[in-house]
């Protein structure tokens, strides 16, 4: 059997393989976001004692410090004994918690291009703190951060190929079954899964520019 | 201080580092009355005012609202009935001019949706802008975002409003279109307490005029008196140079 | 107002990760089978299926002891990790028996033999003595008994080789024939296999002698695993199954006695063996 009969035969399970990595992708993209948003709020507007900021900077320099393979490493054996979790679980909270460290910074670069006078307005206005930013800070901050999250994004769906360290199998996995089942065959194998991960990346960026035209308000962010 | 002052300030002090920027200012305020407050730059007129919506945290003195003082907890329900104007407009910048006069009269008043569009419309005519409320705020002058930034507090149906140097930040030939809806509406019975330096709104509309230099109130009155007669040696000065200016 | 809001969204990644986290340590059954899958002829993914001599022999082992199992796949350098850790029961790959595993896991009988061999590309010039000096760039599987042993036996001394280290050694292959490097280091059966395969590679030589290939299980074997698998194997061996499985992926291999060559430094080999009382050094 030819290389070019088993990619048929095989293409199914790269597909199963992707949609492993897309739900990683999406899993870990919104632990991140839940996370990280969260972080970013308090330590833009929530108290300022150390006892709740330093955590934050020293979670930030852990996730952003430590090559993601040993995170994968810690979440899958390291939390053996406190959390026994699935190879899929701890790559989706290693990914996500890492991801939430990007984010957050992000987040809080985009809420601090927010021009002060807008929270001075609302505030001005008797709006509380709370609501100031939900409804005046937040949607400005989201169209700031839409740019570089789509970076985040992008460079996401390539860390979901690692997970496959701590038995995930995902594209990258599915792969490998192929390439060692036909014992070789490297470059044709990868060069069809670097196309399925090139498809996911363009529509997730064409998504995600589509979002950033649909919120564009004529003038804003231009100062 | 009569028993219809609506605002009344006590004694308000604050000190920014060194340098103590309000001294003990008092003044009152009654329904209906417009004080403008005039000065040299840094005088504390900016400072004052935000002192009396806690913008700026005042150090000691009072401020009180239809006899309710105000304090860090009730400061959300006194700043509703507040309305504020700043120098830069702070239109939200996100949002079309409908939608900044209504956002804070739903999310803080709990006004309907469909009430506030209603009077969002009301207040946009006021200010003659009732074909803008489509537009984002980039897209509008200088004058337009003031007009539209009066508007939005003005729906807020507020018991006193303050202006912070309402012309400032606008082009000269902008500045009458502003100036032109503050008369308007100290016309129509407003209450306002108005920093500024257009003086010929502070004599047209003005019911007094206080005078302030250096943390202090050097000297107030009805403009008649103060632009005609001032007293003060630095009142005049400073309306002299004022008055070659404009 | 806005601590709550953080709060809520704290409170929900947290459950989150409780959603996440199953209870699996309760359950005894079925046993997890950790296995490398892209190392043909020993495990390897076909068509969504696994196969494989390791993988058909422990499906007829587990049959056969009435275990339950399922399998599961990590890289080669991460199985003996997991086993450790509880992720897997049993490892169940070409697995061969080191004095250093031993120390943190326990071996079944061993069930196979191999020895280790120079690889060279097709027409190469190389011998088993140049392909592994003088400059020579050599490719091993990260955590393999034969990376174990270069590092051991060859970097120490005064031969001038580098050492490429490779999660499969199908890529190790790969980048021999385009010339990244110059040799691997392979077992012989997976040799054979890439020979047979066409790949366009030479086996220049052997290097080793008499490496026991074998299951494990976690160290001090807790949940009784040895006594199950080590009669299992024999057994599969005696009824003449295991050479079937063998031949039906290398036809033309000549299977060695089970359980072959039993190395002392291995204490599960220590008389009495578990399940084989009469077996044991």
């Amino acid at each position: 059997m030819g290389i070019y009969e088993v990619l048929v035969r095989d293409f199914p399970f790269l597909l199963k393989g992707l949609g492993v990595a897309l739900i990683l992708l999406a899993a870990l993209l919104v632990i991140g976001f839940v996370l990280g948003l969260a972080m970013c709020l308090i330590q833009l507007y929530g108290p300022r004692t150390r006892l709740v900021q330093w955590p934050l900077i020293a979670y930030e320099r852990v996730f952003r410090g430590i090559p993601i393979i040993i995170m994968l490493f810690i979440f899958y054996y390291g939390l053996a004994g406190l959390l026994d979790i699935t190879s899929f679980a701890a790559a989706i909270l290693a990914l996500g918690f890492r991801s939430a460290a990007y984010q957050s910074q992000i987040f809080r670069s985009a809420f601090q291009s927010v021009p002060t006078g807008q929270m001075t307005a609302a505030r001005a206005m008797g709006m509380s703190k709370t609501r100031a930013i939900r409804y005046i800070l937040f949607p400005q901050a989201m169209r700031y951060a839409i740019g570089p999250w789509t970076n985040e994004f992008s460079s996401e769906i390539k860390e979901t190929s690692l997970a496959y360290v701590i038995g995930v199998v995902e594209l990258t996995r599915q792969a490998h079954y192929i390439i060692s089942s036909t014992q070789g065959n490297v470059l044709i194998v990868f060069a069809v899964v670097a196309l399925m991960y090139f498809i996911v990346n363009k529509s997730g960026n064409s998504l995600l520019y589509g979002l950033e035209r649909k919120l564009a308000v004529p003038g804003f962010g231009k100062r | 201080m009569t028993d219809t002052a609506i605002l009344q300030v006590e004694n308000i002090r604050k000190r920014f580092g060194d340098a103590e920027v309000l001294k003990g200012i008092s003044f009152s305020l009654n329904r209906g009355e417009t004080k403008v407050v005039v000065g040299p730059s840094g005088s504390g007129k900016s400072t004052l005012l935000r002192c009396i919506n806690r913008l700026t945290s005042p150090d000691s003195g009072k401020v009180l609202l239809a006899e309710e003082e105000v304090k860090e907890a009730n400061i959300d329900s006194i700043r509703s009935r507040m309305g504020f104007v700043f120098q830069d407009f702070n239109l939200f910048a996100h949002l079309t001019v409908l939608d900044n006069i209504r956002i804070c009269q739903t999310k803080v008043k709990g006004v309907a949706h469909d009430e506030a569009t209603q009077r969002a419309y009301h207040e946009l005519e006021r200010v003659g802008l009732s074909d803008r409320g489509g537009a984002y705020p980039a897209e509008l002058s200088g004058g337009q975002q003031q007009r539209v930034s009066i508007a939005r507090a003005l729906a807020m149906d507020p018991v006193v409003m303050l202006f912070d140097e309402p012309t400032s930040a606008l082009d000269p030939e902008l500045t009458g279109e502003v100036v032109k809806v503050m008369q308007q509406l100290a016309e129509e019975g407003m209450t306002m307490v108005v920093v500024t330096h257009e003086m010929s709104f502070a004599r047209q509309a003005a019911d007094e005029v206080i005078f302030m230099e250096g943390g202090h109130i050097v000297e107030q009155g009805a403009p008649d008196l103060l632009f005609s007669r001032a007293s003060n040696e630095r009142t005049r000065a400073f309306l002299n140079v004022i008055a070659e200016n404009g | 107002m806005l601590k709550s809001l953080s709060v809520k969204l704290l409170a929900g990644t947290g459950a989150l990760i409780m959603a996440l986290s199953t209870p699996t340590s309760f359950a005894q059954e079925p046993y997890t089978v950790g296995v490398e899958a892209s190392f043909p002829p020993w495990a390897y993914v076909e068509a969504g299926e696994y196969k494989g001599i390791a993988i058909d022999a422990m499906r007829a082992i587990a049959e056969d002891a009435g275990l339950e199992i399922e399998f599961k796949d990590l890289p080669f350098p991460s199985l003996i990790p997991a086993l450790s850790a509880g992720k897997i029961d049993i490892l169940a790959t070409g697995l061969t028996v080191t004095e250093e595993r031993s120390e943190v896991i326990d071996f079944t009988v061993p069930w196979w033999e191999t020895n280790d061999v120079v690889v060279v590309p097709k027409d190469s010039d190389k011998n088993v003595f140049t392909a592994v000096c003088c400059g020579a760039r050599v490719g091993v599987q990260g955590g393999s008994s034969q990376q174990a042993w270069m590092e051991e036996n060859v970097i120490p001394s005064d031969i001038d080789i580098e050492l490429a280290t490779y999660d499969s050694y199908i890529i190790a292959i790969n980048d021999m024939t385009t010339g990244r490097i110059d040799s691997v280091i392979v077992d012989d059966t997976s040799a054979q296999e890439y020979v047979a395969a066409g790949r366009p590679v030479e086996i220049a030589g052997k290097i080793f002698i008499r490496a026991p290939l074998a299951l494990a299980v976690s160290k001090g074997d807790p949940k009784g695993l040895l006594s199950r698998l080590n009669p299992g194997i024999v057994q599969l061996a005696d009824s003449g199954e295991w050479q079937k499985i063998v031949h039906e992926y290398m036809p033309d291999i000549t299977v060695p006695p089970v359980p072959s060559h039993m190395p002392e430094f291995v204490d599960t080999y220590q008389k009495p063996v578990a399940g084989l009382p009469e077996l044991g050094n």
